[in-house]
């Protein structure tokens, strides 16, 4: 199990390949490998999708994805 | 004289027309109907405790076990949201290789119809004897069995879907939209891998399961090697057949499996259930997919739900929905009808011969494997405890999730003479009744008498 915390200003949903899977600015759960992070609607954020190779995360050294307000 | 002979080489011809029943191309694809975990309603079942129970293969002997297992859990009552409840209405997922398939097929058509039906049109049925009389004294079915169309698996799940099923179909448990979320699985043996009845996996055949029945489902996950032939399924043309490039209108393909394609992480079990999945779109030279007891690819029934605790790709992740913070309590019930090796091999000089050596071919790597599978859970469990607390300690807003994890097996019954009894009976679907009733005593002694299962009941008064 690998380990990412999707950082945004405030809290939203985090849509993992399209599945919602967590809250924004807590530590979640996600099997190693390539997946796609988004957050719910309105797309008023920026990227619009990060993509990275999530590996060799522990619960307190996650993977930090970030996403800036548009 | 001339006419009856004439109406019996009739019956006869039609008898070798026989042809096994085809499961349905999918008009649409459609990700949002059929038989999937997330169109079941959980108006009586919530999701903050999820109850997931796996039954094992063993034949009659593993379908008596997970029935004891049902019994126990419709007679313990916990307290939900401040209203005590049967533990039993709280079952979320039932995932089933052989044997226990028979159980978990019934009580996700009839629901309580388990308690006064199934012991007596199943556990109590010698379904071996019967199964033979139908090959063996009906005329009728050795024409039957000469078309080639038509095979020994499709003859026992007939005989299934009319004497313990009522032919039904999918569709029933779809309209019921009632949880458990029954997962039947069987061995795809053209890849080895893991094949389950619901509507995820038909959609990489482009098939639709509601019209298809149960009762095949379970003669496929129970079909063991060699006694019982292997089931057809087609893998019909799929809109991604066109050189493996997305089509647009495909909209069931999920989003993690082309990344876990191109990852250069090839060694990752990710990449290889990707290929597996793909196998049915991908590759034009799977018209039909072959199908046997489930126990060849997990004989445990715990591959399924072990996948959904440890990713957020299962069509029913349970990493996601505890991400969503909608678990509280996890509950694993995994009930393991394993038998003691047969020591007496090593008793005797000379060699065993052909059919015990057969029956150690047949049955040892699953035993083994399965061994190596409930190793894997209890490890993830201990894992995911581990970094509950690590995440706490480093002061995290952690959603605390409680986990509980019970293996029912042989070896947790207490009462010696019992254990002793039950872990000797041989797989087949002929068992005495004194026989089938200590199986249901020794579930009962085991489950009651685990630590875990005792710490659960305890925490949810």
């Amino acid at each position: 199990m690998e380990f990412v915390k999707v950082k945004y200003y405030r809290r939203r949903n985090v849509y993992i390949d399209g599945q919602k899977s967590g809250y924004t600015n807590k530590v979640l759960r996600v099997n190693r490998g390539t997946h796609k992070f988004e957050l719910s609607p309105p797309p008023n954020y920026t990227p619009s999708f990060r993509s990275p190779f999530v590996k060799d995360t522990i619960p307190s050294q996650p993977m930090i994805i970030e996403f800036e307000p548009t | 004289m001339l006419r009856r002979l004439s109406l019996l080489v009739i019956v006869l011809s039609l008898g070798a027309c026989a042809h096994y029943p085809v499961n349905e191309k999918l008009s649409e694809l459609d990700p949002d109907g059929g038989y999937r975990f997330k169109n079941l309603n959980n108006e009586d079942n919530t999701d903050s405790l999820f109850v997931i129970l796996t039954f094992s293969g063993g034949g009659t002997r593993a379908a008596a076990f997970s029935y004891g297992v049902m019994e126990q859990l419709k007679a313990t009552t916990i307290m939900v949201n401040g209203q005590p409840k049967r533990l039993l209405d709280e079952v979320d997922v039932i995932s089933s290789v052989s044997g226990g398939s028979f159980t978990a097929a019934y009580f996700g058509l009839f629901g309580d119809a388990l308690f006064t039906e199934f012991e007596d049109e199943f556990l109590y049925r010698n379904v071996q004897g019967a199964l033979i009389r139908r090959v063996l004294l009906n005329p009728f079915n050795w024409f039957r069995l000469a078309s080639p169309s038509y095979d020994r698996i499709d003859l026992a799940a007939d005989y299934y879907d009319k004497t313990i099923y009522q032919k039904q179909r999918y569709s029933q448990l779809i309209e019921s939209r009632r949880r458990p979320f029954v997962i039947l699985n069987a061995t795809d043996i053209g890849t080895g891998a893991r094949f389950e009845f619901t509507q995820n996996q038909f959609d990489w055949l482009y098939s639709d399961l509601s019209n298809y029945s149960v009762a095949r489902a379970v003669a496929a996950s129970s079909a063991f090697p060699v006694l019982l032939s292997p089931m057809r399924v087609h893998n019909y043309e799929n809109p991604l057949t066109n050189g493996g490039e997305h089509d647009p209108k495909f909209k069931g393909e999920p989003k993690w499996l082309k990344p876990a394609l191109k990852d250069a992480d090839r060694v990752d079990t990710r990449y290889y259930r990707a290929r597996e999945i793909t196998s049915y779109t991908r590759d034009p030279d799977r018209p039909y997919i072959h199908l046997m007891d489930g126990g060849l690819a997990d004989n445990i029934g715990l591959r399924g739900p072990l996948w959904a605790m440890r990713s957020t790709d299962s069509p029913w992740s349970v990493v996601n929905r505890m991400n969503n913070e909608e678990i509280d309590t996890l509950l694993v019930i995994s009930v393991d009808a394993k038998t003691a090796n047969d020591s007496n091999i090593n008793e005797k000089k000379n060699a065993p011969g052909l059919l015990k050596v057969f029956g150690v071919v047949a049955t040892t790597p699953m035993a083994n494997y399965s061994s190596d599978t409930v190793h894997d859970f209890h490890a993830a469990f201990d894992q995911w405890k581990k970094d509950q607390r690590e995440l706490e300690a480093i002061g995290e807003d952690v959603h605390m999730v409680d986990y509980y994890d019970v293996h029912v097996g042989f070896e947790e019954v207490t009462d010696p003479e019992l254990r002793d009894r039950v872990s000797t009976l041989p797989t087949s679907f002929k068992l005495k009744r004194g026989e089938v009733d200590a199986l249901r005593e020794a579930a009962n002694d085991a489950l009651t008498n685990s630590a875990t299962f005792k710490e659960f009941v305890e925490a949810m008064q």
